[in-house]
């Protein structure tokens, strides 16, 4: 019974998949050609998104004024998402006290530690200032340059992961710990929520906003994409931070 | 015209010392061998190239992007290659069979 089952199932496996194999391939090749003027991607959204943003919401960069004004609800549920998976990873990964008892000493001996490296130290001593400040440049002109909170908050948590592999967790924790983690990222995410809200209240209601939006290409030309463009960037380099730090040590202390 | 010959001949020196570079990296085999013949490409290699496009380039913001570029990698690479070689000796307890240690470094 159970042998004839098996070759039913894998005939069936091989059916089902022909099938989609088939479905997907009439798909592809309905679908019109890359590129071409009459595409259904070329309508009139996009085109008002080019030709209305720099003015509308006084982001020269027509990415951040997409994400950070005409599709915000969007962005703010994609940092929602990114610390909602750093609280998965918290609670698969981490180790407290009570389950470190459990673990034989040799389990926790295994881990291969670097040693402090002078070479390593010295020559980040140079580098990361560079790369904060970087960072803090890509996320503050996001709405004039190419960037914004998403890169500059990666390349602020690169700066981080380095500092914690040259200096050491003793050294990073002094400034960057689980306290100052949750502080950081659910103040930018509640600030973002309510500004959000008081941006969408407004407009639906047919208010007048009280966020200028000057679009004269300055730093502060575009109301409230600057202010969100920091909270995206405070999110994402938390969570890369805390990402890693899980994966290596099972917890911000050690 | 001028300039542009001396870019090129600088970019195709660099060119060549990758190339050399690849090749070493496919003919070692152990690990500190070819992390030699990739050290060649990624300091050496690279500044020369980047020493060529911005003579092709002349004085610009790009040049000047392209410099701090060069420096950053200057920096980079030989750090890193530090750090590979320093967690290949403390990893490996076979190293003494692959090549000669020093008597103090022993551990």
């Amino acid at each position: 019974m159970n042998k004839k089952f098996n070759k039913l199932y894998n005939i069936l496996c091989v059916i089902f998949a022909l099938i989609f194999i088939a479905a997907m391939i009439i798909t592809v090749s309905a679908l019109p050609n890359i590129g071409d003027a009459t595409n259904p991607t070329n309508n009139e959204v996009s085109e008002k998104y080019l030709t209305d943003s720099s003015w509308e919401t006084g982001s020269l960069n027509a990415v951040s004024g997409m994400i950070l004004d005409y599709r915000a609800f969007d962005t703010l549920g994609e940092s929602h998402v990114l610390f909602v998976a750093t609280v998965a990873v918290f609670i698969l990964l981490r180790r407290d006290e009570d389950s470190r008892k459990d673990l034989p000493t040799r389990c926790l001996n295994q881990s291969y530690e670097q040693a402090y490296d002078p070479i390593l130290a010295k020559s980040l001593e140079f580098l990361i200032p560079a790369i904060f400040v970087f960072g803090i440049y890509v996320i503050a002109n996001g709405h004039l340059s190419p960037g914004g909170g998403f890169s500059g908050g990666a390349i602020i948590g690169a700066a981080f992961i380095l500092y914690l592999n040259a200096y050491g967790l003793e050294s990073i924790e002094r400034f960057c710990n689980s306290r100052t983690y949750l502080i950081c990222s659910c103040c930018a995410l509640l600030f973002y929520g309510l500004a959000k809200s008081y941006v969408f209240y407004v407009g639906a209601n047919h208010l007048h906003s009280i966020i200028p939006v000057l679009a004269d290409g300055s730093i502060l030309a575009s109301g409230l994409i600057l202010p969100l463009n920091i909270a995206v960037g405070v999110v994402v380099s938390n969570t890369v931070y805390a990402l890693y730090i899980m994966f290596r040590r099972g917890g911000f202390s050690r | 015209m001028i300039r542009n010959i001396i870019g090129c001949i600088l970019i195709f020196i660099g060119v060549v010392f990758y190339i050399i570079s690849v090749i070493g990296n496919l003919k070692f085999k152990y690990i500190l061998n070819r992390m030699h013949s990739a050290g060649i490409g990624d300091s050496f290699a690279l500044s020369f190239v980047i020493i060529g496009c911005i003579v092709i380039n002349g004085l610009n913001v790009t040049s000047l992007k392209l410099i701090v570029a060069c420096v950053c990698l200057y920096f980079t690479s030989p750090v890193c290659s530090h750090m590979l070689a320093k967690l290949e000796a403390d990893t490996n307890p076979n190293l003494e069979e692959e090549c000669e240690v020093e008597k103090e470094c022993r551990s």
